[in-house]
């Protein structure tokens, strides 16, 4: 099946492959990072094997006004599980109680290099089916994202 | 304009462009009038937008989280 949509990414983080493939494996580290400022992760599942489960549920905090509560489950299974270099899954991912209208199917693949003592980040997201809701669960989203940016921009601009 | 499709065939395509809503249909006497409807597209574009900029976002998120654990490391020393 074709991707209505794929989305390439690129960067190059000040960290060994294996730091950045335990932030991405081990919910306790995903939990630190996965969302923004505004959201928490209540729950997240890894079964770190093709075939195995990703299963990382996102939730709207006090900050986020109308969108409080609100959850955005991500279920999925592992297509590729290349430790330090490879991950590969597909998954659905959804605002609660609208699953049958608000569903994005994709699939996710980082690939991770070595690079002059820094490892290349790259990201592949594809996008399969979208909900006929799943633009207002994304845009709730946005909401929290948008001032996690401005927290990032403030983190940033003190330091120099 | 000439297409070798038949008109039920047309009117198929146009029938689930409309259910996405990418067109719109109106009567003008024995005619049917299509146009395209920019709205929906603009939408959707923005959606894929918006998406993009999570994964921006998220991994802007991970460069911060692997800074502030590289820098606990270091203080711990």
């Amino acid at each position: 099946m074709e991707p209505i949509k794929e989305i390439s990414f690129e960067r190059t983080y000040d960290a060994s492959p294996e730091t950045i493939w335990r932030a991405w494996t081990i919910p306790e580290m995903i939990k630190q990072w996965w969302g923004p400022d505004n959201v928490t992760i209540p729950e997240c599942e890894i079964d770190l094997r093709v075939g195995g489960k990703i299963y990382i549920v996102m939730e709207a905090g006090e900050a986020m006004g109308p969108y409080k509560g609100t959850k955005w489950p991500m279920l999925g299974e592992f297509t590729v599980v290349e430790p330090n270099s490879k991950l590969s899954y597909t998954a659905k991912a959804w605002t609660e109680g609208q699953k049958d209208e608000a569903t994005i199917d994709q699939t996710t693949e980082l690939t991770l290099t070595k690079e002059n003592g820094k490892t290349k980040l790259q990201l592949r997201a594809a996008i399969y089916k979208v909900g006929p809701r799943a633009g207002m669960a994304i845009q709730g989203m946005q909401a929290g994202f948008t001032q996690q940016l401005d927290k990032l921009n403030d983190f940033l601009t003190v330091k120099k | 304009m000439h297409y070798t499709l038949t008109f039920a065939a047309v009117a198929k395509h146009l029938d689930v462009l409309h259910r996405a809503k990418l067109i719109n249909k109106h009567r003008r006497g024995k005619e049917q009038i299509v146009s395209i409807s920019p709205h929906t597209l603009a939408a959707a574009s923005k959606y894929l937008e918006t998406y993009k900029q999570q994964w921006e976002n998220r991994l802007d998120s991970l460069d911060k989280y692997l800074k502030s654990t590289h820098k606990n490391t270091k203080g711990k020393k």
